[in-house]
């Protein structure tokens, strides 16, 4: 898994690739966390490049998202899913929690 | 005749990808297409790691997972077997999945996705091992779909303004149908639609994006597609997602009615 991070004017982006699993979901939840401690509380991931997402990467999407929500004004929103990624979260009920954008520019563009 | 192949692995985390490796070669030998491999190795991923966190407490370097995928031209099963403490799974209730996210616990999902994405699911502690066998059915997922090819209900109100009324659970499974019961109405040109949705339990975005192309579709005719009776569940959804100020909602399908043309043209 690799992780990039773009600060933006209304928005942080994090783009993700490759595969989220137990062994490195951990790593996806910290990188998320230390966005919200620097003020970074709007934030974007765009999971396009993410050919496999376990639970253990659905935790840590879910836990930012009430740790972004907790403070006015913060999000975390999804882009660019697969469709076995959006499938996946479908069956978690958890499709309906988050805000998610057919492409980047949507996403950014929402806050 | 069937195939069968195994794996042994130590019980630690940085060996799970290697059987998930393994069991998606197996599932695309099997002839599984992309969707039901891609489950296989979540269910394998899931309770692999389920093993090693709650059963082996990360500590499982002298612990042993074997892996056997057994296919043959019905179905392709997967059965785990690890040597740590017995864990029946069975009993678990399934999380929440329906509650505001504050309330929600991000943890224990695992177990229940297998239980979704496998179509059968069997736990038994034999030899003072624990045996998990996960069964997806060759050709399942296609007979799925096509049993969801029907339309929901529908009838006309009055002038051209047809009522739709969709039940239950709209996601990934039955927004199809839904899909397939709007665009039957657009086809045949009936362009101003009122959907009640007072026996929609949950909507998912797959719902969601089927009733916002009809939308588009519909306006592009200089026609209107309206939502009546919304459940509270459904009403949050569409707050959260901000679809609620895309569409016309109203109480009830009277009040609907009342917002669309006498004449409706046609």
């Amino acid at each position: 898994m690799e992780i990039t991070i773009s600060t933006m004017k209304r928005a942080t982006l994090v783009e993700v690739k490759g595969r989220v699993d137990s062994t490195n979901a951990d790593e996806l939840g910290e990188a998320l966390q230390t966005q919200l401690d620097a003020g970074h509380h709007m934030i974007v991931i765009d999971l396009s490049a993410v050919e496999y997402m376990s639970s253990a990467g659905l935790r840590e999407l879910v836990t930012a998202l009430k740790n972004a929500r907790a403070i006015s004004g913060g999000d975390v929103r999804l882009t660019a899913l697969s469709p076995r990624v959006k499938e996946v979260m479908s069956l978690a009920g958890l499709d309906a929690l988050f805000q998610i954008y057919p492409t980047q520019v949507e996403a950014v563009g929402s806050y | 005749m069937g195939e069968e192949r195994r794996l042994i692995v130590p019980a630690v985390l940085s060996e799970v990808e290697r059987a998930c490796s393994f069991a998606v070669e197996a599932a695309e030998a099997a002839g599984l297409d992309e969707r039901a491999v891609y489950h296989c190795q979540m269910a394998v991923d899931e309770w692999c790691t389920n093993i090693i966190e709650h059963g082996f407490h990360n500590q499982g370097s002298d612990g042993r997972i074997e892996i056997d995928c057994r296919a043959d031209n019905r179905q392709f099963v997967i059965t785990i077997i690890d040597d740590g403490p017995p864990f029946d799974p069975t009993p678990l209730i399934e999380p929440k999945t329906d509650q505001p996210v504050e309330e929600r616990e991000p943890g224990g999902l695992g177990w229940f996705l297998i239980k979704k994405i496998m179509d059968d699911v069997q736990y038994e502690f034999i030899d003072s091992h624990n045996r998990l066998s996960m069964t997806k059915r060759v050709g399942a997922a296609r007979a799925s779909i096509r049993a969801s090819q029907v339309s929901f209900p529908s009838h006309e109100l009055r002038g051209n303004i047809w009522v739709v009324t969709p039940n239950g659970r709209l996601d990934s499974n039955t927004a199809p149908m839904l899909e397939m019961t709007l665009g039957s109405h657009l086809s045949a040109s009936h362009f101003n639609l009122i959907i009640d949705m007072a026996e929609v339990t949950y909507i998912s975005s797959s719902g969601l994006k089927v009733l916002m192309s009809a939308f588009k579709k519909a306006r592009g005719k200089s026609g209107k597609i309206a939502l009546a009776a919304l459940t509270p569940r459904v009403t949050e959804v569409f707050q959260i997602s901000g679809f609620e100020t895309l569409f016309e909602i109203t109480p009830t399908v009277q009040a609907s009615a009342a917002t669309f043309p006498g004449n409706a043209a046609r």
